[in-house]
């Protein structure tokens, strides 16, 4: 142990954590025993003394094939397998903060694309001397009547940062954000579940409530009939049974007498389950016996059929359906066990049985498992037995009944059982008529109710009222609340005959229910009953939190609009029986008081349902960002004030143009990032402004990221679209602005600040203002300086250097090394405009450098292999040519 | 060009000479040489865990995706005898894969008094069996071979059972102490215990089509794999090792060929038997003595397609729904 620990350590990787991920692969019921822990450290070790133990992250990837044939059993764990451990690795790859080496892929950066990258960027150095020898003696003095208040910077930036961070603090441990979270929840009214249709297929929101295993079958119960049911049964096969032979032989004075000997065979089972539709909760019950049977190790094959016994499919729909004759080949020995309602096997023209019952024949052993109780049984169960069936019926006591007829042979008598109603008469002739829409007369309701509540006795037909509650009727739900809810005499409402009767209703079967019957159902309840029915249900919904992995799976629903790519996967996946579904929706309500055929949502778990929770609550889940946007909206204010006014001022709303301006500025270069990210799937945080005390009042916003980010393609988006839509917002901004600036003499004692021209300010402010004289000059309106400021940022975050953006897009293109190389040349350029042109670019050269601090550590590889597309080339050459039109060789210059 | 060996017409009988057929027998072989054996990359990590833990490999997955034919190439590769192969049948118990005594004759021997009485040479041992007699010194286990039993000396050696899901349910349950062990017993010659050297322990394929048959206890004893249905680009190249003559990716035919395949395949389409790789490969030897071009795409011949279709789609059934889909594959690239 201690010596594998010494080796894997480097990767960072210990074996206590595969083991602990072991762990979590158990709980998620793979079957791993003991030997299974030792095989693995087995294979660890060996590793080791081969020196091929895992350090590199390629190797670690690599991992997963040799752990999984010894942890799987079946396919769906390997493939699953497969996905754990890299989610498993990538966890604990970001929590050990690793450096990654290169990958092993191969290679297929072309070369083409490499020299096509060293000719652009020999353009990009030309193009900055051309622009920089053409522009700088040629700066025109911009007006700027008020001196620039230098106080500002030095008496407020120390106050500034400890206020900041002490608010930073604050935030972080006790926040104000879920006030106003809270708040906001109530302006945005309730969230209800209702049920609509759609002839369009929404998208889906899964959330997985958490219910434990209900006991529906005394577990006891069933391990006895287990036992019975799995016992062996002799088969005759062709060897010899020595001793008998030998026996027999001797009895006939040595005439050889072969006799043919046995083997015990553990007895099969092939089930056939009766499933009208996909939500038939009569299938699901009979799915219930058939799993308590496997647990307890008998061996059963199931099928479903659609009333005609004769096709049969598996789980999944989608294969061909297999003939009795199929099943007899598959299947011949097997004890043939058929859930099915027994009029499905009778022919309602001739009464008799379907004549192809006969040809169930082919197994000798067979069963049919009525829902019905054997009280109401009557000439059809008998004309079926007389075809050689077993009947009995589809409850704990029919399979101990099974058990009889397959142990003594004699047909089992069904004794004296619980006595229950006959089914409803109005249900027996045409079950789907009651599926329909369409209100029937009130008379009719009235009376199908009546039969509803004779049939089912006043305690199911509480958990029928329950069920109808929920928009939808699910497996889950009728069993959770069977299991939460009390009947008379403080019963549990949820026991094995009533879930029977239950479950051979028509809307159970056919998993719907119109909404005509929900209202009469609710309406029946009393106000206690409802509101316990509703608790029980929010309850259940609030369980979706706990994120546990037992319990079941709801849909809802959202809005149909722009999910045309799940459409169409849902299309191909679900059988499509009409137009017209009905789906589970999720809707917002606000003032109204919500009506009884919908479920209101527990405010605590609407995040869960919204698709992408942090993109709707934006701020509000993320609290340092959302105070820090507020600080910045202050400084930027007071920044704004000061240069509207000339001095500091508390009429801040004279700030507001410049404030509104430079925020959405930067605003919109760093949702570029956040938006971009958050749609390559890669998890990103709001963005952080950074404020400060100095005229502009802001520094900038940063977008934090998940590193390492895997894919080129991605990298190459979020870091390009990024300053394109800053550069598009600040261009706009000088376009209003400008349109909004005045022209004034000079006169040349006055001091202020001259700003430099990039190529598309001046091109912009040519077009706009035309050439001015001389002695004239453009007095900036607050909204041009902020766009001409916001170019300014734009263009600096598009320097090839480290972690900004054009660091990043010159890594993502060639990779670790030659993105290292040219940061320092360009930081080597900075330098030399530092001294030779401007001197601001000294600092700019400095951030440069803090830019290139724990630069490599955010990257899977030194050099990403997947190829670029064409619009991604594009992306690529907007920036370029962005960077090109803002450069700007002397941002400004104090004239005194 | 047509097939031209049997024409149905009498003229064309050949009377004196025999006709000359093709090598059919020795290019199957030719596809099963285990240096043309191309496994999956975590199928070869599989192998080496099983190696390295000395547990048996279990291999399941789809007919066709080379499940068999690993335990030739493992043993290939090791410089071992071809494996010594078990083939698993309804009746098969455990005991069967050790050795088979042939009570019969010993009893009908033992009835008209032959002399020969030693029970040995009734004994015949099985693949397991013979892989752990061969795991000891022939000296040492001498006593126990019947006549005619060619040890061969010490060696290690790869069993492969195949189909184990066809036995019986407690086949592999019976089985699993005497694997983990690598001994039996041999009740008819006083329960002698004949056990493999530790160091020669042979090594264990096992293949099954579904792992559902099996008991757990049996599954947590085993390395598993599952070969996962090889994609277009392992296919491509499963082809040009195999038949060599259609190279390169991008030759017309075998793209064409490919989709069609991959298309046969799809979980809609409704055959009951999703043809595999052994199927594709006998579908494209059969296009090429038909004298389908290398060159040219596929689709351009339907004609060729469906007479050939019958070596890709076998059941009676499944033919129509492959002639449809094919009709509706030709239009759609037509398209």
């Amino acid at each position: 142990m201690d010596t594998e620990e010494k080796i894997i350590s480097p990767s960072s990787i210990k074996p206590d954590e595969l083991f602990k991920f072991l762990d979590e692969l158990r709980q998620a019921g793979y079957k791993i025993g003991t030997e299974q822990y030792i095989a693995v450290q087995d294979v660890l070790i060996a590793l080791a003394s081969q020196g091929r133990l895992p350090d590199t992250f390629q190797d670690l990837y690599q991992l997963r094939t040799w752990i999984a044939p010894i942890i799987c059993t079946s396919p769906e764990e390997q493939n699953t397998f497969y996905e754990r451990f890299d989610h498993w690795l990538n966890q604990s790859l970001s929590s050990a903060q690793k450096t990654f080496p290169p990958d092993n892929e191969p290679q297929t950066v072309t070369r083409g694309l490499k020299l096509w990258g060293w000719i652009v960027a020999g353009m990009v150095v030309l193009l900055a001397v051309v622009v920089f020898t053409l522009y700088s003696p040629s700066q025109l003095p911009v007006d700027q009547p008020p001196p620039f208040p230098t106080i500002s910077v030095d008496g407020w930036i120390m106050p500034g940062i400890i206020v900041i961070l002490a608010l930073l603090l604050v935030s972080e441990f006790w926040g104000p954000w879920q006030i106003l979270s809270r708040l906001w929840s109530i302006l945005r009214g309730q969230v209800i579940l209702k049920k609509r249709s759609s002839s369009e297929i929404p998208q889906f929101a899964h959330i997985s409530v958490r219910n434990k295993k209900e006991a529906i079958f005394q577990e006891s119960n069933f391990r006895k009939i287990s036992q019975k049911l799995g016992q062996r049964r002799e088969i005759e096969i062709n060897e010899l049974d020595i001793p008998a032979t030998v026996a027999i032989t001797s009895q006939k004075a040595g005439w050889f007498t072969p006799v043919y000997g046995s083997r015990k065979l553990v007895p099969e089972y092939l089930v056939l389950v009766d499933r009208t539709s996909f939500q038939d909760q009569q299938a699901c019950r009979a799915d219930e016996i058939i799993a308590q049977l496997t647990q307890n190790g008998i061996l059963v094959k199931r099928y479903y059929f659609n009333k005609d016994p004769r096709y049969c499919w598996n789980e999944d729909p989608k294969t061909p359906h297999l003939t009795l004759q199929d099943l007899k080949a598959h299947y011949p020995d097997h004890r043939l066990l058929i859930f099915s309602e027994s009029i499905n096997l009778i022919s309602p023209l001739t009464g008799r049985p379907y004549p192809w019952l006969e040809d169930f024949a082919l197994w000798s052993e067979r069963a049919i498992l009525t829902p019905a109780s054997p009280i109401n049984w009557g000439y059809q169960e008998q004309v079926i037995s007389d075809s050689g069936f077993l009947v009995v019926p589809a409850t704990t006591m029919g399979l101990t009944l099974l058990i009889e007829k397959v142990h003594s042979e004699n047909v089992p008598e069904v004794g004296v059982t619980m006595w229950w109603p006959d089914y409803p008469e109005l249900l027996k002739e045409q079950p789907t008529l009651w599926l329909e829409r369409d209100e029937p007369d009130p008379e009719i309701i009235y009376k199908l109710c009546s039969q509803l509540k004779y049939f089912l006795g006043s305690t199911a037909y509480y958990w029928l009222s329950a069920c109808a509650v929920y928009p939808m009727l699910h497996w889950g739900i009728t069993l959770y609340l069977g299991s939460h809810l009390k009947g008379d005499h403080n019963q549990e409402v949820l026991n094995e005959a009533r879930l029977l009767a239950l479950t051979r209703l028509p809307w159970f079967r056919y998993g719907k229910m119109p909404e005509w019957l929900r209202l009469k159902l609710i309406s029946d309840l009393s106000e206690t009953q409802e509101r316990t029915i509703r608790q029980v249900l929010e309850k259940l919904l609030l369980s979706a939190l706990e994120q546990s992995q037992e319990g079941f799976v709801l849909e809802i629903a959202q809005k149909p609009e722009d999910q045309k790519r799940l459409v169409r996967s849902f299309l191909d996946t679900e059988p499509e029986d009409s137009q017209l579904r009905d789906y589970v929706f999720l809707e917002f309500m606000s003032g109204r008081k919500p009506s009884k055929l919908v479920v209101t949502l527990p405010d605590a778990i609407r995040s869960l349902f919204f698709h992408d929770p942090q993109s709707r609550n934006l701020f509000l889940r993320r609290p340092v960002p959302l105070l820090l946007f507020i600080i910045t909206v202050f400084t930027t204010l007071w920044g704004g004030t000061i240069m509207e006014v000339g001095h500091p001022s508390f009429s801040l709303w004279k700030g507001l143009p410049f404030a509104f301006t430079i925020l959405l500025i930067l605003a919109a270069h760093a949702l570029g990032h956040y938006i971009t990210a958050r749609m390559e799937g890669i998890q990103a945080d709001p963005p952080y402004f950074v404020p400060n005390f100095s005229l502009s009042g802001i520094s900038g916003a940063y977008t934090k990221m998940q590193w390492p980010i895997l894919k080129r393609k991605a990298l190459l988006k979020i870091f390009t679209i990024g300053p394109i839509s800053g550069f598009c917002v600040s261009w706009l901004m000088i376009i209003i602005g400008l349109y909004m600036s005045k022209t004034i003499a000079i006169s040349t004692n006055e001091g202020g600040i001259s700003l430099g021209r990039s190529l598309i300010f001046f091109i912009t402010s040519r077009l706009i203002i035309g050439h001015l004289p001389d002695s004239y000059d453009i007095l900036l309106h607050p909204v041009a300086f902020a766009g001409w400021l916001g170019i300014i940022y734009n263009c600096n975050h598009l320097l090839p250097i480290g972690k900004m953006d054009g660091g990043r897009i010159v890594y993502a293109l060639w990779g670790y090394r030659t993105a290292r190389k040219v940061s320092f040349i360009s930081i080597g350029v900075l330098i030399a405009l530092g001294i030779f042109s401007w001197t601001g670019w000294i600092s700019m050269a400095i951030f440069g450098i803090i830019c290139m601090v724990g630069f490599r550590e955010q990257y899977a590889s030194d050099n990403y292999t997947d190829s670029l597309e064409k619009s991604t080339l594009y992306l690529i050459g907007a920036a370029l040519i962005i960077f090109i039109l803002t450069f700007t060789p002397k941002p400004f210059t104090l004239n005194f | 060009m047509q097939y031209n060996y049997y024409t149905g017409k009498p003229e064309n009988r050949h009377p004196q000479d025999l006709a000359s057929l093709p090598r059919s027998r020795s290019r199957r072989a030719e596809h099963e040489d285990p240096a043309g054996y191309l496994p999956d990359p975590g199928l070869v990590d599989a192998v080496n865990v099983a190696l390295l833990l000395g547990q048996p490999l279990l291999l399941t997955g789809e007919p066709g995706t080379g499940k068999t034919q690993l335990a030739y190439s493992v043993a290939w590769e090791l410089g071992f005898d071809p494996p010594l192969k078990f083939e698993t049948k309804s009746t098969s118990t455990a005991r069967e894969l050790f050795y088979t005594y042939d009570t019969l004759s010993r009893f009908h021997a033992a009835q008209i008094g032959e002399r020969d009485r030693d029970s040995l040479n009734y004994l015949t041992y099985n693949a397991l069996g013979i892989a752990i007699l061969r795991a000891n010194e022939e000296a040492t286990v001498a006593q126990w071979l019947p006549e005619g039993f060619i040890h061969g000396g010490r060696r290690r050696s790869v069993v492969l059972i195949d189909e184990i899901d066809k036995a019986p349910r407690d086949f592999p349950n019976d089985l699993l102490n005497e694997v983990e062990g690598m001994y039996f017993k041999i009740s008819e010659l006083r329960n002698v215990k004949i056990e493999a050297e530790e160091i020669m322990r042979p090594i264990l394929i096992i293949t099954s089509n579904s792992e559902k048959h099996l008991p757990d206890a049996f599954l947590r004893r085993c390395i598993y794999y599952n070969i996962p249905f090889p994609n277009k680009d392992q296919l491509t190249e499963i082809i040009e090792t195999r038949i060599g003559r259609f190279t390169g990716h991008s030759n017309q035919l075998l793209i064409d060929a490919l989709d069609l395949f991959s298309t046969l395949r799809e979980p809609g389409s409704g055959l009951h038997k999703k043809p595999a790789t052994a199927e594709l490969l006998g579908w494209l030897i059969v296009l090429h003595e038909l004298g389908a071009d290398i060159d040219n795409l596929l689709r351009q011949k339907p004609e060729l397609i469906a007479n050939s279709l019958s070596t890709l789609v076998k059941t009676a059934e499944d033919q129509k729904q492959a002639h449809i889909i094919l009709k509706e594959w030709i239009q759609k690239k037509k398209s």
